[in-house]
């Protein structure tokens, strides 16, 4: 009987070792892991990018109409941290709320709610007189309402970065002087 | 592959790497100085209006009326508890007559703020500038 070694021949294919194949899968799984975390974080910088420059843009646009329309009131008629009410232009109702569960500032104004900001975690105002004190750039309190002339507003609006808790903020801050007196 | 042929492709890997990176860098520190930049303008704006509530004594006849010096927080929301990367902005307040030869220059002032602050080693300045008249001054204050 004659027997023949089926396996190993000097003229065979050359092939992977076991040890060398062991290397390779280390060493993809290496480069699968840091491309993985990178464009993980790469798609997470681009988000909070997309998300602050979003939320800046609308930020923005609601202080410039709320500016406008402030700056022209007749009058102050109502102060509470998260509200505001005036008296417009036109002498009609004009008011602007804050609402801490919607996270939404909206604008009231002849029976039409518009959501003016989203995304809103804190929103507060705060009412000055026209009087400013001498060496500094701060305004006295009112004693009443019909002396408030200058409003300040600052808010918070934040996002999620793709469902996590990591959030992209915008800080919003000014003061409006009333000028139709 | 040859020893050449390996080194070769590493170095290619490496610039490529910190080619990647230094763009992530750049693009999150003018992320950082847009920040920077709107707190500034959103306190030049802020000292503007309040620049609007002052009355023509107040501007040339009393001194020290305005303050030429003040500082502002670069979190507005929460000033008294700031977070780790805080810092304050110094602003300067100039005021200045705006003309020389004109015969309405006495009654013309220029007015000039200007903040600074430092983003990281650099220092950065921004400034508005608005003139103040003696007739033409908003009435709806007083």
């Amino acid at each position: 009987m004659e027997c023949r070694n089926t396996f190993i021949s000097p003229g065979g294919r050359a092939a992977f070792t076991l040890v060398e194949l062991l290397v390779a899968t280390a060493l993809s799984l290496v480069v699968a892991t840091a491309i993985a975390m990178l464009t993980y974080f790469t798609s997470r910088s681009f988000v909070a990018m997309t998300h602050y420059t979003d939320m800046n843009q609308l930020s923005r646009l609601a202080l410039d109409k709320m500016s406008r329309e402030i700056r022209q009131a007749r009058q102050l008629t109502a102060y509470a941290t998260n509200s505001l009410s005036f008296l417009d232009l036109d002498g009609n109702p004009l008011r602007f709320t804050y609402d801490s569960t919607e996270r939404t500032l909206a604008r009231v104004s002849g029976g039409e709610t518009t959501t003016c900001l989203t995304d809103c975690d804190a929103l507060q105002f705060w009412i000055y007189q026209h009087t400013v004190k001498s060496n500094t750039f701060d305004c006295y309190t009112p004693g009443c309402l019909t002396n408030a002339r200058v409003i300040q507003v600052t808010w918070k609006c934040s996002r999620l970065i793709l469902g996590l808790e990591a959030t992209t903020e915008n800080v919003e801050s000014a003061q409006i002087a009333l000028r139709n007196h | 592959m040859t020893l050449v042929e390996v080194i070769v492709g590493v170095g290619v890997l490496a610039i490529m790497t910190l080619s990647l990176y230094a763009g992530f860098a750049y693009a999150f520190a003018e992320i950082r100085l847009m920040q920077e930049n709107a707190r500034a303008t959103q306190i030049l704006t802020e000292r503007m209006e309040l620049v609007r509530l002052l009355n023509w004594d107040q501007v040339v006849n009393l001194p020290g009326y305005i303050p030429t010096n003040f500082t502002a927080p670069f979190y507005a929301d929460n000033p008294t508890s700031p977070g780790a990367n805080a810092f304050l902005y110094t602003g300067t307040v100039l005021v200045t007559n705006a003309l020389g030869a004109e015969t309405y220059a006495k009654d013309l002032r220029m007015i000039q703020i200007q903040v600074s602050w430092l983003s990281g080693t650099v220092l950065r300045q921004r400034q508005m500038t608005t003139f103040v008249s003696q007739y033409g001054m908003q009435k709806y204050v007083y």
